[in-house]
């Protein structure tokens, strides 16, 4: 009786272990949401979507440039403005 | 015993997502990915309007106090400008060079003239270097300022309007390789990307090279002298910003 007790308790608890490695480890070894480094089996990662992508990468990344540049150019005319507004008389 | 095991779980897990979610969005923003490290923040300014007036105080402990004062702020606002420019991603080797001797130029002359005014013997002479802190210089309203605005045209010629055209010329390749998907907002948009650039580029034409040719003798006789080119990159800023929505216009349209 008292063994079997026992050898519930550790079925138990080995059953509690085993729900939180799976728990714990799907985002490392399972391709969760969150990451990043293991390739996803997503449908957004079809040959559709990577063509749309495509399409319009070229785009995209000229833009993202031109924001870097112009915020850039628009923190140096206020500053510019800025030195000009301290009186150097 | 279940439920805080339960909780850790669920705690851990929550964390992960989050750390996920937060590095995903980190790695994922094209705006800030492409941001150069120089671009991360701009030549310091001096701190606001301050009262720098050239009115020359009475007495030779008067004025070499005053010239304490000025030449050592001064010479902390060229110490904070000059790493940003070398910094500056944007600047054209040529004007960046240009802007670092100007800068250098005048941290040594403010260097030179505090030590020549705490040396005066008397106030008549010292006088006479106190005013050469303004007029010989010109840090701010000068040096200070021509540097910006060289690094706010530089980024637009050299970059934010090169960017533009290359954007312009995918789209049209995009809209070329699929005539059907092209409507009258979308051809009044493009028109609209093609007006703005242009006006940009007349705008900015030529106004890093103008900026720089200012002296502290042209400003001397002529104290409005660096304000076209306030106006020029104003302009400039504005149409960029315009064609930049324009583009995006036209990429939402064909999506």
């Amino acid at each position: 009786m008292r063994a079997a007790r026992a050898r519930q308790a550790a079925a138990a608890t080995l059953a509690a272990v085993v729900l939180v490695l799976s728990l714990t480890g799907c985002g490392a070894r399972g391709g969760g949401a969150g990451d990043s480094s293991t390739p996803s089996t997503d449908p957004a990662g079809d040959s559709t979507s990577i063509s749309t992508d495509d399409r319009f990468a070229a785009v995209d990344d000229a833009l993202a440039d031109v924001d870097g540049a112009l915020g850039q150019s628009e923190t140096d005319l206020s500053a510019g403005d800025e030195a000009a507004a301290t009186t150097d008389e | 015993m279940r439920s805080p095991i339960r909780s850790g779980t669920i705690a851990a897990a929550t964390i992960t997502t989050i750390t996920a979610i937060a590095l995903s969005c980190g790695i994922a923003s094209p705006v800030y990915a492409a941001q150069p490290a120089a671009a991360v923040r701009s030549v310091a300014s001096p701190a606001g309007a301050l009262s720098d007036s050239d009115a020359t105080p009475r007495g030779l402990d008067a004025i070499q106090r005053a010239a304490a004062t000025q030449t050592t702020r001064r010479i902390a606002a060229l110490n904070r400008a000059i790493p940003s420019v070398t910094r500056n991603a944007f600047l054209t080797e040529a004007d960046r060079d240009a802007v670092l001797a100007t800068l250098n130029d005048a941290l040594d002359g403010m260097r030179s003239l505090a030590a020549t005014i705490a040396a005066d013997t008397d106030a008549d002479t010292a006088a006479t270097h106190y005013q050469q802190i303004f007029t010989d210089y010109r840090v701010y309203a000068v040096a200070l300022r021509q540097a910006h605005y060289a690094a706010a045209a530089d980024g637009l010629t050299g970059t934010a309007i090169p960017k533009l055209i290359e954007a312009q010329s995918a789209l049209q390749a995009a809209i070329d390789a699929d005539p059907s998907a092209s409507t009258p907002e979308i051809e009044e948009s493009m028109q609209s990307l093609a007006d703005h650039i242009a006006e940009a580029r007349a705008a900015i034409d030529g106004v890093a090279a103008a900026a720089l040719a200012v002296t502290p003798a042209g400003y001397n006789a002529d104290k409005t002298v660096l304000n076209s080119s306030k106006v020029s990159i104003s302009t400039a800023v504005s149409a960029v910003r315009l064609a930049r929505l324009d583009a995006q216009s036209v990429r939402e349209a064909l999506r």
